[in-house]
């Protein structure tokens, strides 16, 4: 399987202290994987160096091939259309309408000259495909914390990206916005062949998505594996997230 | 050379901690202006912060020229008395206004209210990781977000001074309209005699750099919001503290210059 995101010997500190200390990770065409891991261990920090949102200070980050670090602002605007991102809480433009947010990574794009009707239906299609097509012209601030991070999905996958990263999607949302949000990242990859990396602490979610699994510990990749490998471990640390 | 001595040199925390500062602002400010000269313009973004910024500060700005124009005539107005030179108070009230207070009250009132709102709308931006999403929805924040606010302001916050003055006039006029009978044309000619352009020129090139000052303070802060509520509020807070600050640093350095100039 082709590889799309190939990591090596990742490394970033903070104020002095070392956060990642040498993360290998690969993702492969139509995989998912999902990053396991204490708060603040740096799960966020190394999806968003893959993005460039976070410079990394030593490593190899390919990204379809191509090593992140010789790209300039252009460079990384194309490969930006292709990856994209789920922030935590959704990220939406609190000053902008849900079509505003959604208009906004179509029109900054300035590879995609479209005009409005073509707009429009690229809008309305990425509504529908999250169910919220019936707020588009609401404000964010009408929105629950479920919707917003549905407006967020939106967004992200309004540029048809062949990656995206998860950051933590089912956070804070009641079970059954939770399992909604599980079921669009399994019908999106499904429709769209997208491969993902997904941070997550919620074992639905780890179920029902993880093609693989990297348990991160003390800035290193600590276990790797399927699921099932994950589940019939008898480490004392891996059990702890899955008894 | 080791630490100790190093450290020596600026002996105090704060001292050390308000030269970065300084230095991190100066660095910003020439990343932005670079931003200024690059494509896309962001015309529709421009305008937009130029009435949210601008326009929206109007109504604060038209009542505190209006007070300050009557409260320095009714001041001043029982001194001139006293010495008969009751015909000289709106020239006087002119020349105060014009060059310095009317610059530097409506920079300050625009300070509290511009550099707070930029700062708390970038550092919740920020906290919330929109600015993170706008950067990779392939938008340049620094050029969308801050190079937009600053040239806003520095356009917009000129415009609101020559509107204060104005206004500061009109104030004037009410106030001396109290005590004695005075027309309006009368007025204005009494006003403007004394005027000229070494008092209006310095006066506005001075607000075009507190405007600068003000977009560039209150972005400064919001865009390097940490992590956190609290935070947004912090930005708010030091965007007015520092944006006040500078502007009267700023003042001091544009009086010694247009005394400069006067000599010569």
């Amino acid at each position: 399987m082709e590889k799309l995101i190939e990591i090596q010997d990742l490394r970033k500190s903070f104020a002095g202290r070392e956060v990642l200390k040498g993360i290998d990770l690969t993702l492969k065409r139509g995989e998912n994987v999902v990053l396991l891991g204490r708060s603040g261990i740096g799960k966020t920090v190394l999806i968003k160096c893959i993005v460039g949102l976070v410079i990394p200070d030593s490593g190899i980050i390919k990204v379809f091939g191509e090593n992140i670090k010789g790209l300039n602002g252009e460079g990384f605007n194309e490969l930006r259309k292709k990856v994209g991102f789920l922030f935590q809480g959704g990220a939406v433009y609190d000053s902008m309408t849900v079509r505003e947010n959604l208009e906004f990574p179509v029109r900054r794009n300035l590879m995609i000259k479209k005009n409005q009707g073509e707009i429009e239906e690229m809008v309305k299609k990425a509504l529908g495909n999250v169910g919220l097509l019936d707020a588009i012209d609401k404000m964010p601030s009408e929105l629950s914390g479920g919707m917003r991070k549905r407006l967020g999905l939106a967004r992200t996958l309004i540029l048809n990206p062949e990656i995206i990263l998860y950051d933590e999607p089912t956070t804070g949302l009641d079970p059954i916005t939770s399992k909604e949000i599980i079921e669009l990242i399994l019908k999106i990859q499904e429709k769209y062949n997208t491969s993902s990396i997904i941070i997550t602490h919620d074992m639905h979610c780890i179920r029902s998505t993880a093609n693989q699994i990297l348990l991160i510990k003390n800035g290193i990749i600590y276990a790797e594996g399927t699921l099932s490998d994950f589940m019939n471990s008898q480490d004392k640390e891996i059990k702890s997230y899955f008894s | 050379m080791n630490g100790t001595s190093h450290k020596g040199f600026l002996p105090y925390q704060p001292v050390r901690e308000i030269f970065k500062e300084i230095g991190a602002i100066a660095s910003f400010s020439t990343t932005v202006t670079r931003q200024l000269f690059k494509r896309p313009l962001e015309l529709p973004e421009l305008l937009r912060q130029s009435y949210y910024l601008g326009y929206k500060a109007l109504p604060l700005v038209l009542i505190t020229g209006f007070i300050l124009g009557m409260v320095l005539t009714i001041q001043m107005r029982p001194l001139l008395v006293d010495f008969g030179a009751e015909s000289e108070l709106p020239g006087l009230v002119t020349i105060s206004i014009v060059r310095e207070i009317g610059p530097v009250i409506i920079a300050l009132i625009c300070a509290g209210k511009i550099a707070s709102g930029i700062g708390a709308e970038l550092g919740s931006m920020r906290v919330t990781e929109q600015i993170d999403a706008m950067e990779v929805s392939g938008t340049n924040p620094l050029k969308f977000l801050v190079a937009t606010r600053v040239l806003s302001t520095t356009f917009m916050v000129p415009l609101l001074v020559i509107v204060a003055d104005f206004i500061s006039l009109i104030g004037s006029y009410t106030a001396m309209n109290i005590h004695s009978n005075i027309s309006l044309s009368l007025y204005l000619s009494l006003s403007f005699d004394d005027l000229t352009f070494l008092d209006v020129i310095p006066a506005t090139v001075k607000t075009v750099v507190f405007g600068f000052i003000i977009g560039i303070v209150g972005s400064y802060k919001g865009y390097h919001a940490e992590m956190g509520t609290e935070s947004v509020g912090i930005a708010a807070n030091s965007a007015v503290v520092t944006a006040s600050l500078s502007i009267f640093v700023i003042d001091l350095l544009a009086v010694q210059i247009t005394d400069l100039i006067s000599i010569l």
